[in-house]
């Protein structure tokens, strides 16, 4: 039976990281009565652990919710999405399943990096837009002065764009009513071959593969047999169903629905996001127009602690790219580090989820090297690499020039921090393009700037001097030829392979610097002075000491009291344990991090 | 079966001094008449442990010297009356401020033979800020009674604590050089978890840093050496071979009993020790419900571990030949990686293996390479 398509709404909510989305769809679904008081807890769409304690959303969650207005039953299918500009490419997914979106505007903050980022996104893919100003009870809360920043800013009308507080549940109505006035329904058609998109896939261990899938035209159900485009393959479905927001079996999806398909897939890789799913027999010709792939741009060598784990950790990267297809990884051996992965990421906060992720729910010790981005190098004989392991450069003498990736960064900020921004981006080799007023009390600012420098420590600035006002988006624009140095840290005379970096020739000094005085406070004394080194080639540039030991004795062996004594040296044993041996230097985990987090 | 020594704990003092963590607390006499009583119970027990011989006896603390008059010597008759005693040694150890002539004589009359009296520094300040209750004056004249009564006399000194200078070491070496005392112990302050000292530290006490712990050690071990003491353990020096016996028990793995709150003994491979809770220990005692907080029995890897731990400790090192028979293995195989990683800190010359000297501080990094 073909359903009322007119009757249904398929939307998404887009905000800035901190606007309130996770908080609005919960809200969402208490007016709807989707969840019971007693299921309810705080943001209920972000399963994750890490995502509820972050306040922040990194998968994106589809549920499908009953609504009466007017007396007419109208089916929401509402699509959380993550805020982070790391993740733009998943609600760029989730945007192509939709109709409309709710865009989200904190009614004190304004219109920060990611609303833009993410109404461009919305407004890419044709949407119908709805403007909410949310957190209008907060004392600060100017809402007639945002809605003129969005008509302004972005040109959408906000005249009547509702006044919600999530948090009191002030205003929702309002929300839902414009949601069934002003977005529109999807206009599929049900006699036509089946075409649903994947916009989304997890691995669950009893179904298998399961796609997020939104139909366009067509119907599916349980026993039809699907073809995937992107593969070819063909699978028997084995259940359909829908959101509520548990899994919930349905006979049929058919066109206008959001749900998801299980096929006993055993391999997520068949499961491509963005692929297109239509009937073996008789299927449509033509697939829907796909996402572009992502690549990841920040890398880092990820190691077990304990050698011995390196399965475990592998097992564990297995598991999470099951549903993360952004993240790469690849082997690679470290002489410092032994055997571990080279590991890519959309972006430093992705990197730090899955770094958190794979220590906490896979309960790993990691050592984990500097992040760094993907270099492409151009040798004297024509030939070119591309390298996101600095170990891996060709020698120097073979290197005719070496190319980084570039973003355009867009800042947003009150106009006093301007001055502290722009020292920022100069210091971090930007060059400036433009600069827009906003409106009075609103700035922005684009630079042109390597990822390499916004990948280090720059958010970590931005925010410190601009108290946490400005905020800030980019997007990568290409590679371009740069001046770039391999720095590399000795220990005892030894380079220490996952110490090293590459970095601008200008910035080398100081790095090496740095990294040579706070290598020299987080290795412990040991038997023999260590002389640490930061170098270019063979010419040092910075050296620091780590004294020999003097002491490590127990003063006095007390009474018979021998277990104390065998404590201490458990103990001593136990914090070589969680050393590396670097050459006959014992180096702790931390100190391959700490070459990320020296402040100048 | 070998020859014991045993080891009574007396859990009380007078006052607590900043740095200590030892199980001790202040306390009346019929709390310490109680304590003693107990005490005396456990020892009646004694022999299903051990029936052996015992030649050493040592009552530490705590306090021992604050005991009200008679405890002493009450202990020494019950495990006369226990455990075949032949005593070659009998230490008590006695702070400053409780030893006088009639301490001294009621304590020689117990047979008391050795007394380690806690004097730690001739600096009066450096006393006052560590919490001792005795001044230069009353700790030179503890040491000249100890010696006029004829015990063998240890002195502790403590090093690194606020405010010490080379001056206060020099001082108390020569002292008790000229005073004819034959034994000190000299350790470096350490600051222990849950002690006020710890406290004062957290909260932004500066006390001498490691290094500065290091030279005074290095100041007070050349000054020993040149009074002729000579270093036999890391923290113990003696004259005329007058090592410690008791001591040497622990260091050289022998069996040692043990009796009273937080008291620590082994018989063979057999280990046991008391929980420090004293209320506790007294009503379990006096109910017949006492039993030991830990009691295991060591893996024959745990014991070669413990003795290659000790013995390194030694100045005389560890015997090749003896480690062999006693744990039935081929050395240099055993040990063969160890023997590689601490090549430059050892002496070790196939028939012993000895820490260098000059590596005597940093003992436990070399022992963990035979671990």
């Amino acid at each position: 039976m073909p359903k009322d398509q007119t009757k249904i709404r398929n939307f998404c909510i887009v905000a800035h990281i901190d606007h309130g989305k996770s908080t609005l769809a919960d809200r969402i679904m208490d007016v709807t009565e989707t969840v019971s008081k007693r299921e309810a807890k705080e943001q209920l769409l972000d399963s994750m652990d890490i995502e509820r304690e972050r306040g922040i959303t990194i998968k994106l969650t589809p549920v499908r919710m009953n609504y009466t207005y007017n007396g007419e039953k109208y089916e929401f299918n509402l699509i959380d999405t993550p805020g982070h500009v790391d993740f733009t490419y998943e609600v760029s997914r989730s945007l192509k399943a939709c109709e409309g979106a709710i865009l989200i505007v904190d009614a004190s903050q304004g219109i920060e990096a990611q609303t833009l980022t993410n109404v461009y996104l919305a407004l890419d893919n044709d949407l119908e837009i709805i403007p909410v100003i949310n957190k209008i009870d907060l004392p600060s809360a100017r809402p007639s002065e945002v809605k003129k920043e969005i008509e302004d800013v972005i040109g959408l009308d906000a005249e009547n764009a509702p006044l919600v507080s999530a948090k009191e549940g002030i205003g929702i109505e309002e929300v839902l009513k414009q949601v069934i006035e002003l977005l529109p329904p999807p206009r599929g058609d049900y006699d036509k071959p089946l075409k649903a998109l994947i916009f989304d896939s997890y691995y669950d261990s009893y179904k298998g593969a399961v796609s997020f899938i939104r139909v366009f035209d067509g119907k599916v159900r349980a026993g039809d047999k699907v073809r995937f485009f992107a593969t070819g393959k063909e699978f028997d479905v084995t259940e359909v169903g829908v959101f509520t927001p548990r899994s919930t079996p349905v006979e049929e999806l058919s066109a206008g629905d959001v749900g998801y398909l299980c096929a006993s897939i055993k391999n997520v890789s068949d499961t491509k996001v963005g692929d297109t799913i239509t009937l073996a027999a008789n299927g449509a010709k033509e697939p829907l127009d796909g996402f572009k792939e992502v690549s990841p741009m920040v890398f880092c060598g990820i190691y077990p602690t304990d050698g011995a784990r390196y399965n475990d950790l592998k097992d564990a990267l297995e598991k999470l790219k099951l549903n993360d297809a952004s993240l790469m990884y690849e082997p690679e051996v470290s002489t410092a580090l032994g055997f571990g992965f080279r590991c890519g990421f959309l972006g430093l906060l992705h990197m730090e989820i899955i770094q958190e992720r794979l220590e906490r729910e896979f309960d790993l010790d990691l050592i984990t090297t500097a992040p760094g981005v993907s270099y492409n190098v151009v040798k004297t004989n024509g030939e070119t690499v591309l390298v996101s392991n600095p170990s891996n450069l060709p020698p120097a003498g073979d290197i005719d020039h070496m190319e980084e990736p570039v973003v355009k960064a867009f800042l947003y900020t009150p106009p006093e921090y301007v001055g502290p921004i722009m020292e920022l981006c100069q210091d971090k080799r930007g060059t400036f393009l433009d600069m827009t007023y906003l409106e009075t009390t609103r700035v922005k600012i684009e630079y042109e700037m390597p990822l390499n420098e916004i990948i280090y420590d720059f958010f970590d600035s931005l925010k410190s001097r601009t108290r946490g006002y400005a905020s800030m988006d980019y997007e990568i624009i290409g590679y371009k030829e740069s001046d770039l140095v391999k720095l590399d840290l000795l220990l005892n005379g030894e380079i220490c392979d996952a110490l090293s970096i590459i970095v601008h020739r200008d910035k080398a000094y100081a790095r090496g610097r740095g990294i040579a005085e706070k290598l020299k406070e987080v290795i412990p004394r040991q038997l023999f002075e260590i002389p640490i080194q930061a170098a270019i080639g063979g010419k040092v540039i910075a050296r620091e000491t780590v004294k020999a030991m003097r002491k490590d004795v127990l003063a006095k062996c007390y009474g018979g009291d021998i277990t104390r004594k065998k404590k201490l040296l458990e103990k001593q044993k136990e914090g070589k344990k969680r050393m590396r041996q670097i050459g006959s230097v014992e180096v702790p985990s931390e100190a391959f991090m700490t070459i990320l987090k020296f402040d100048k | 079966m070998s020859t014991a020594g045993i080891y009574v704990h007396i859990p009380f003092c007078r006052s607590k001094c900043r740095y200590c963590d030892f199980v001790s607390v202040c306390s009346d006499e019929d709390k310490q008449k109680s304590y003693v009583s107990a005490l005396i119970k456990e020892i009646n027990t004694g022999r299903k442990i051990f029936d052996g011989e015992a030649d050493t006896l040592y009552i530490g603390g705590g306090t021992p010297s604050c005991l009200y008059k008679g405890a002493v010597k009450e202990i020494a008759e019950a495990l006369a009356d226990t455990f075949d005693l032949r005593l070659k040694e009998f230490t008590t150890e006695c702070n400053p401020d409780s030893f006088d002539e009639e301490k001294a004589e009621e304590l020689k009359a117990a047979g008391v033979t050795r007394i380690s009296l806690g004097v730690q520094s001739f600096d009066d300040d450096v006393l006052k800020w560590a919490g001792r209750r005795h001044d230069r004056k009353t700790a030179e004249r503890a040491v000249k009674i100890a010696v006029r009564y004829g015990f063998d006399v240890s002195a502790d000194l403590m090093l690194g604590l606020k405010g010490q200078t080379e001056q206060d070491i020099e001082n108390f070496i020569s002292f008790m050089s000229d005073e004819g005392v034959e034994h000190n112990s000299a350790y470096m302050l350490k600051v222990e978890e849950g002690t006020p000292l710890a406290n004062d530290v957290k909260n932004g006490l500066v006390i001498p840093s490691e290094d500065e712990c290091v030279r005074l050690y290095e100041f007070a071990y050349s000054r020993l050496l040149k009074v002729g003491f000579s270093r036999y353990e890391t923290s113990n020096f003696c004259k005329n071979a007058k090592v410690c016996l008791h001591n040497m028990k622990y260091w050289t793995m022998q069996d040692y009993l043990a009796f009273g709150v937080a008291a620590h003994g082994k018989t063979g491979r057999y280990r046991y020790y008391n929980a420090s809770d004293i209320d506790k220990y007294i009503r379990e005692i006096n109910s017949g419900t006492h039993r030991y907080l830990t009691e295991e029995e060591m893996s024959e890897d745990d014991e070669l571990g413990e003795y290659i731990m000790l013995g390194l400790r030694l100045e005389q090192g560890i015997n090749v030949k003896e480690t062999e028979k006693k744990f039935n293995i081929d050395f240099n195989k055993r040990f063969e990686q160890g023997l590689k990683s601490a090549a430059n800190y050892i002496d070790f010359d196939g028939k012993t293996l000895k820490i260098k000297p000059c590596y005597a501080l940093v003992a436990n990094s070399i022992i963990n390479m035979f671990l």
